[in-house]
């Protein structure tokens, strides 16, 4: 018996057992992957005979029959964001609720838009397709809009717009201070020095501030430092992802939205644009659900992003509120190439339209259920150029490679490679631009 | 073996209550302080500790009030970490000594019981993650 084999196993035991179409059963996988029965009080009864099936079903999977039960109290609190699991029976639901040690936010309930600032994440499967970039880009291109602008870097393991846009003028502290010093309830101390205006905003009527993953007095120096030393950051890295707040336990992502929240109080942005991680980690997931943010999701044309992708959407289609933000996810078609962008985007939209509408549009066909938006059916033409997966393009732009815009005016490379998706950021999400 | 801390923890959690209830508050508190201990060393099993042949944690054979800073102390990685955010990052226990078993009433102080009563209720959430994740 094997992981997988075994969900569906115990998914089928227990519909036989318990199944009867007006109330959901629910499973709890743990960290093994061991599954376990919710039992309902009416249910006792069928006990006996469904501990034993199971248990000699599922090996390794499952549990002693003395210990495959438990009660309706120990989950309630987790049934709310339990997965759907698609079962083969008719009318059957079954509800599993996945104990994991990482990955638990790509469940997450989404947020609604805040009230206030316009928040996006910019976010790639991959690294090196030049998100950071057009981070920075954008940030700049609102500035010159008269935008007031903050940039968070929360890259952690991989810090870059920080830099890019500060250099050396750091502030003080950055994201991971806060999330130390928060969890023994002093984050309030550090949130003043946290933020640090670049100069890149300086020739625009807009402002461009920049939250950094560290700030020049991060890093743990010990006695023999070099002047250009930034210290020790790794201890501080290392507790970041703590799940405990100022008030006790406190997921990551509540954590992330909190941290947001309060720079956003102090530093009154227009738009906020928070850079993640790369690729399928909790950290991303917190800013793609947890902010109420669109989200710019980088896409080159390769295999390794499309599945990784798919992975994403495929895990999605039983997330309960996927309606609720499906429709706030945008391709971004990355480093085009000049010479053949035409063809390289035509394959880039395909791809994503395959993706999307294998995964997250609805079937043209398929009739809403009344709990659905009741605007139109989410689904678009594969030329539909309002469509979430149609690639907003980026064309790769040698003056941007090892972009370094507080060095050298960029402006030129900048404008040639995000014409095309200024154009529709503005038309789009900025008020003015509205019809 | 008799040492069962899970089971152990629950009874001390659930008569500590009924004394509790009845107005026997120094002794609810020392049931409520051994109720944490119990849970904590459930705890350090599950995450895979060692145990001695009397099925106590192995190098922690310790009272709350010690168990508590060392467990904080040691506990590291993704697995413990997990179980630690749901603690705080203070001692609640840091007044208790093992001696007031044999303390006057007159001692009594209604904040430590309600302190002591939140940790101990605190260490059995710990225990409930622990066993929907099945770690114990």
């Amino acid at each position: 018996m094997r992981f997988n084999e075994a969900l569906s196993t115990a998914a089928d035991i227990a519909f036989r057992h318990l199944g009867d179409g007006a109330r959901p059963v629910v499973l709890v996988r743990d960290l093994y992957g061991k599954i376990r029965v919710v039992l309902p009080e009416d249910r006792r009864p069928h006990a006996h005979a469904l501990a034993a099936e199971l248990s000699a079903a599922l090996g390794v999977y499952g549990y002693a029959p003395s210990s495959t039960f438990l009660d309706a109290e120990a989950v309630e609190a987790l049934v709310a964001s339990a997965r759907i699991l698609p079962t083969a029976s008719e009318g059957a639901t079954v509800l599993l609720v996945d104990r994991l040690l990482m990955g638990t936010a790509w469940s997450l309930r989404p947020a609604k838009p805040p009230v206030g600032a316009k928040r996006f994440t910019l976010f790639s499967m991959k690294g090196g397709v030049g998100r950071s970039t057009t981070a920075v880009a954008l940030a700049w291109h609102l500035a010159t809009l008269g935008k007031r602008v903050l940039v968070l870097d929360l890259d952690l393991e991989s810090p870059g717009v920080g830099s890019t846009l500060l250099d050396r003028d750091l502030p003080r502290f950055g994201v991971v201070d806060w999330f130390v010093e928060d969890a023994v309830g002093q984050g309030q101390e550090v949130l003043s020095e946290m933020v640090a205006e670049s100069k890149l905003g300086i020739a625009t009527p807009g402002k461009v501030l920049v939250a950094p993953c560290f700030g020049s007095d991060t890093g743990f120096r010990g006695a023999n430092s070099f002047p250009d030393d930034l210290g020790d950051y790794l201890p501080k890295l290392g507790r970041a992802y703590f799940e405990r707040g100022q008030a006790g336990p406190e997921p990551f992502a509540a954590r992330i939205t909190r941290m947001v929240h309060h720079l956003e109080e102090q530093v009154q942005p227009d738009i906020v644009l928070l850079d993640s991680r790369t690729g399928l980690h909790d950290a991303s997931a917190a800013l793609i659900l947890a902010m109420g943010a669109d989200t710019l999701m980088f896409a080159v044309d390769t295999r390794q992003t499309w599945t990784a992708y798919r992975f994403l959407f495929e895990h999605w289609r039983s997330h309960p509120d996927v309606r609720a933000f499906r429709n706030r996810l945008w391709v971004i078609g990355a480093l085009a190439p000049r010479k053949s962008a035409e063809e390289y985007l035509r394959s880039l939209r395909d791809n994503a339209f395959q993706v999307f509408s294998e995964t997250l549009y609805d079937p043209s066909s398929e009739s809403l259920d009344a709990s659905a938006d009741p605007d139109l059916p989410f689904c678009f033409q594969p030329s539909d150029e309002e469509a979430n997966h149609y690639p907003r393009e980026v064309l790769f732009d040698d003056g941007l490679v090892a972009f370094d815009p507080l060095r050298s005016r960029q402006e030129g490379s900048i404008l040639a490679a995000h014409g095309t998706l200024f154009n529709w950021f503005d038309r789009t999400f900025l008020e003015e631009a509205a019809p | 073996m008799s040492t069962d801390f899970k089971d152990a923890s629950a009874r001390h959690f659930d008569d500590a209550l009924l004394l509790e209830a009845n107005a026997r508050t120094l002794n609810a508190d020392q049931l409520f302080a051994f109720s944490a201990e119990c849970s904590l060393k459930a705890v350090l099993i599950g995450l895979g500790l060692p145990s001695t042949r009397a099925g106590a944690p192995l190098g922690y054979v310790d009272h709350i009030d010690n168990l508590w800073v060392k467990f904080q102390m040691n506990a590291q990685g993704l697995l413990a970490s997990h179980y630690l955010a749901l603690l705080p990052p203070s001692n609640p226990f840091g007044s208790w000594t093992p001696a007031q078993r044999y303390f006057g009433r007159s001692t009594f102080s209604a904040p430590q019981l309600a302190q002591h009563k939140t940790a101990a209720q605190d260490c059995l959430e710990l225990l409930r993650q622990l066993e929907l994740d099945g770690v114990i």
